[in-house]
């Protein structure tokens, strides 16, 4: 009798649990699961730009030094994970003595902290934007965890993401399917416990600094 | 009289610097290299993006470059500027202490 009732027990459970599993935004590209993308500057210049506005003086910097990989579940996009990380000593504002001010103890301390990363933690809001002849696009936002300075906050970007599955067009430039990422997003010096030297945060370094951000990458590793 | 036309040229003298600060960008400090970006179309992915470069070009800014300590970041409008203006300032209290002598 017990046998029976929990063979009845199993059999609903079996039958339930999928259709109230959650499943996540989907991209029709004719391929499915999980593709690793690893940034690489084959496949397109891999750069961020950040501006710093005070009333005293606008500086604008850039930096190439960028490495990592995410993975996109095609089958769920809301999954998507990874990490992107800067090399703080490729961060040039266009002044030899500036760069070498940026990269010292009273602002992002290079030597202790030489790098900053964006773990992120997933995507939200999706937007499909396109997804035909092997091509998908969306906007949607990316969460995840920004370390700077050696203090890790929880950060949100806007991001538009691009899925090309591998074409004779692409292997001229590289193996693999193509992936490209462009976020904006802003983050305060305070917050992350950059005091400067004193009195210029506010007068001639901004007190949030707006980032802009391309990643190309593609599967082929 | 002489004093008076001094004063006038250093006023003048004032006009082309500030005529080339305002002509390279309004820059509060004077800068030795320069951001270009230039818009890159990618056949692949339809995208239109920024390929930034820095260049070397001198901009005069309003004052010195205090970032960088070669000779030719220091140069500046304010500090030329400053000095003109002293210079037109003395031209035109001599030339007022030249007229007040000559009227006595």
């Amino acid at each position: 009798m017990n046998i029976k009732k929990l063979a009845i027990v199993a059999i609903s459970v079996s039958i339930l649990i999928p259709q109230f599993s959650y499943s996540g935004t989907s991209l029709k590209i004719g391929t499915q699961g999980k593709k690793t993308i690893t940034l690489t500057n084959k496949v397109g210049e891999n750069f961020i730009k950040f501006v710093s506005a005070a009333p005293l003086e606008e500086i604008k910097g850039t930096s190439d030094g960028i490495t990592g990989s995410f993975v996109i579940d095609i089958d769920n996009l809301e999954a998507t994970s990874g990490q992107i990380s800067v090399d703080v000593k490729t961060m040039t504002t266009g002044l030899d003595r500036r760069d070498s001010h940026l990269w010292g103890k009273e602002w992002l301390n290079a030597d202790t902290y030489p790098t900053i990363t964006f773990d992120i933690k997933g995507l939200t809001d999706i937007q499909i934007i396109k997804q035909e002849n092997g091509i998908g696009e969306i906007k949607a936002t990316a969460k995840g965890d920004f370390t700077m300075h050696g203090v890790t906050k929880q950060i949100t970007s806007p991001i538009t993401l691009k899925f090309i599955r591998e074409s004779e067009a692409t292997k001229k430039r590289a193996q693999g399917d193509f992936s490209f990422v462009q976020a904006r997003f802003s983050i305060g010096l305070k917050d992350f416990d950059i005091k400067g030297v004193r009195g210029l945060i506010g007068s001639k370094v901004g007190e949030t600094i707006e980032i802009d951000a391309n990643f190309y990458g593609s599967t082929s590793k | 009289m002489k004093w008076k036309l001094i004063s006038i040229i250093a006023l003048i003298l004032m006009l082309p610097l500030f005529a080339i600060w305002l002509k390279q960008g309004k820059n509060i400090y004077t800068k030795d290299k320069k951001q270009v970006i230039t818009k890159v179309k990618d056949e692949i992915f339809g995208t239109e993006t920024d390929k930034i470069e820095w260049v070397d070009e001198f901009q005069l800014g309003l004052l010195p470059g205090v970032d960088n300590l070669s000779p030719k970041l220091l140069l500046s409008v304010a500090v030329p500027s400053g000095i003109l203006i002293c210079v037109s300032i003395l031209g035109f209290y001599m030339n007022y202490r030249q007229k007040r002598f000559l009227s006595k």
